[in-house]
């Protein structure tokens, strides 16, 4: 699964996208959530926990954190937004 | 009311004051319209621990943010009585004193447009994912963060 990242979180993560590693090495075998993938994140990448929100975007919308992630779905990271 | 599929909102670097002038001009033949109300973001000089801002580059998740676009307009024709509207954004590098938004909202009646255009303009800098960052004098930045 690859995940596009925006904004500060492509600083953080040194990358524009990131490649993630199969469901099996989250530590579940189930399929993922949008909570899993965050808590696996931010162990990855402390820094992430220090922004003022991040959000993940599934498929072009935000998703709640309980959201199912699948292996064909468009994941990105959502930092903090500053258009306008 | 306006009804359309999803548009590219973005426009490369600042967006022109006769870039402005010229959407005012083309709704002189829409004699429906009593009142236009009109928005324009503008790059602020800030002084950020003694560095002051020189420019704000622009990146969006573009697919992402289009789609938003869209559905902020949708809703807003559906919560307000508009005869069209209208929304750019800056991608790119947009230098202080420049123009990086621009909403053009247009309805019969007053009440309407200042309404409706409050409401898009707060949509925008909660829900669209574009990234602003800060470019200093000295070529160093920060990423914006809209309060």
């Amino acid at each position: 699964m690859t995940i596009l990242l925006f904004g500060v979180t492509k600083d953080i993560i040194g990358s524009s996208t990131l490649s993630m590693p199969s469901s099996s090495e989250f530590g579940v075998k189930k399929s993922k959530t949008v909570k899993e993938l965050k808590e696996y994140l931010g162990k990855m990448y402390p820094e992430l926990k220090k922004l003022s929100s991040l959000a993940v975007a599934v498929n072009n919308s935000y998703a709640n954190d309980d959201t199912i992630i699948d292996n064909f779905d468009e994941i990105a990271l959502i930092p903090p937004v500053s258009g306008g | 009311m306006e009804k359309s599929k999803i548009k590219n909102v973005f426009v490369p670097g600042a967006i022109s004051p006769e870039f402005i002038a010229n959407s005012i001009a083309k709704h002189q033949s829409k004699t429906t319209i009593g009142a236009h109300d009109i928005f324009l973001g503008q790059v602020r000089a800030d002084l950020i621990d003694g560095q002051q801002v020189a420019a704000i580059e622009y990146s969006a998740y573009e697919e992402m943010a289009n789609q938003k676009f869209h559905e902020i307009r949708e809703a807003t024709f559906a919560k307000f009585n508009l005869s069209c509207m209208h929304i750019y954004h800056s991608l790119g590098k947009v230098k202080v004193g420049e123009i990086c938004l621009f909403v053009f909202v247009s309805s019969a009646h007053r009440k309407e447009v200042f309404d409706a255009l409050h409401h898009v303009v707060e949509e925008i800098k909660n829900q669209v994912p574009i990234f602003g960052k800060e470019l200093f004098e000295d070529d160093s930045y920060q990423w914006k963060v809209n309060k």
